[in-house]
């Protein structure tokens, strides 16, 4: 009696196991179509980089960032020793790049939005990023 | 004998009943108790939450006005769109280039200018519902390597990637060297050919190789590259 009731388990979780196995498009269009996107990853597109080329990667701010002081810290990543230049429409600052290529520079900008230019430059090489960030003063 | 067993019975009774309804009353005022407690506590996280949804949802977007109407408008920034409810609350500025804030109205906002709306995130986790709307036409950025200084014209010319343009050096125009940390001021006599400018321009509507040049971020050239040196060795530091 238990032996039947064991194999019974057996053979059933075995059955089991082999289904959830095989792969959906065999199922037949009976079986509902999953939603991919929910299930797998978005595969992030790959960005050909030279490796002599000077990379620029601004941690801080976002593109179209909300900002409530008018004092911000710009803030990376670049090539180590690179010096690093930020402007808005009404400050200008640079900052060298510490030997692991971060930095972080101190800048004003206006109420409403901001273009941010960010440039780095390693010897002849210079690579630019333009950041939008927006300022207000009131509560929202 | 009978009598006194009944009427010692009714006390008892009575006794019983009074007992069990202020045990009830006692409880029912315990209960309101503990639901007010609950009410308040629920008051109070829901209040949080707002607050925190209120915060998180906090959007502003600035670009370029690519549809409007009475009740919306969709700003354009590069590739990305963003759609904007407006309402009677919405309050409406305008920013001269000065950064000078004065009152608008939904009206003197047009279609190919730019505006800057700061509001909260709509149930679609799209539309911003504008708390502020402000109109305001930035600056241009350039940058690029002096190639010519016209001291007598008051302007100086260079190369940039979207080619050659001259500026014009006028009293307004702010100019500023940044020298270990310590910001100077200068001026078109400071600026030499090979220097590297990040501008702030305001372009001439007529002409378009010529902008006036509202503030400058002079570097100036300190390793002038011989000829004989090696087109490959761009990884030396400039010291700035």
């Amino acid at each position: 009696m238990f032996i039947a009731i064991f194999l019974g388990l057996l053979l059933g979780g075995g059955a089991a196991v082999l289904f959830a196995q095989i792969p959906k498009n065999l199922l037949g269009s009976n079986i509902a179509p999953t939603d991919q996107s929910t299930t797998v990853p978005p595969t992030p597109s790959p960005t050909p980089i030279s490796p002599d080329s000077l990379t620029l990667d601004i941690v801080f701010p976002k593109q179209q960032e909300l900002i409530e002081e008018d004092e911000i810290n710009v803030s990376g990543k670049t090539k180590p020793g690179a010096t690093v230049i930020a402007t808005s429409g009404i400050d200008e600052m640079t900052a060298a790049a510490d030997e692991t290529g971060t930095f972080s520079i101190p800048i004003t900008v206006n109420q409403g939005a901001n273009e941010l230019l960010i440039v780095s430059l390693s010897g002849e090489d210079k690579t630019e990023r333009v950041v939008v960030v927006n300022y207000i003063t009131e509560e929202l | 004998m009978k009598k006194i067993i009944f009427v010692l019975l009714l006390v008892l009774f009575v006794l019983s009943i009074s007992a069990v309804v202020n045990a009830q009353e006692e409880s029912t005022d315990s209960e309101e108790t503990g639901i007010k407690e609950k009410i308040n506590d629920l008051k109070e996280r829901l209040a949080t939450r707002v607050a925190e949804l209120r915060a998180q949802n906090k959007r502003s977007f600035y670009g370029v006005i690519k549809e409007k109407s009475e009740t919306s408008m969709v700003l354009l920034y590069r590739d990305e769109e963003i759609p904007v409810a407006v309402d009677d609350e919405t309050s409406y500025f305008s920013i001269n280039a000065a950064g000078k804030q004065s009152d608008a109205t939904l009206t003197s906002f047009e279609l190919g200018e730019t505006a800057t709306v700061f509001g909260q995130l709509d149930l679609d986790n799209k539309t911003v519902i504008a708390s502020y709307l402000y109109e305001q036409q930035l600056s241009l950025i350039d940058h690029g390597a002096v190639t010519e200084v016209d001291e007598d014209d008051g302007s100086f010319t260079i190369k940039s990637s979207s080619g050659s343009i001259t500026l014009d050096y006028e009293i307004n125009t702010r100019c500023t060297v940044i020298e270990d940390d310590e910001k100077t001021r200068c001026g078109l006599t400071s600026i030499t050919v090979g220097d590297q400018v990040f501008l702030r321009i305001d372009p001439d509507a007529k002409d378009l190789s010529r902008a006036t040049a509202l503030r400058i971020l002079l570097v100036p050239q300190l390793e002038v590259p011989s000829p004989t040196s090696s087109p490959v060795s761009t990884t030396h530091p400039v010291e700035q």
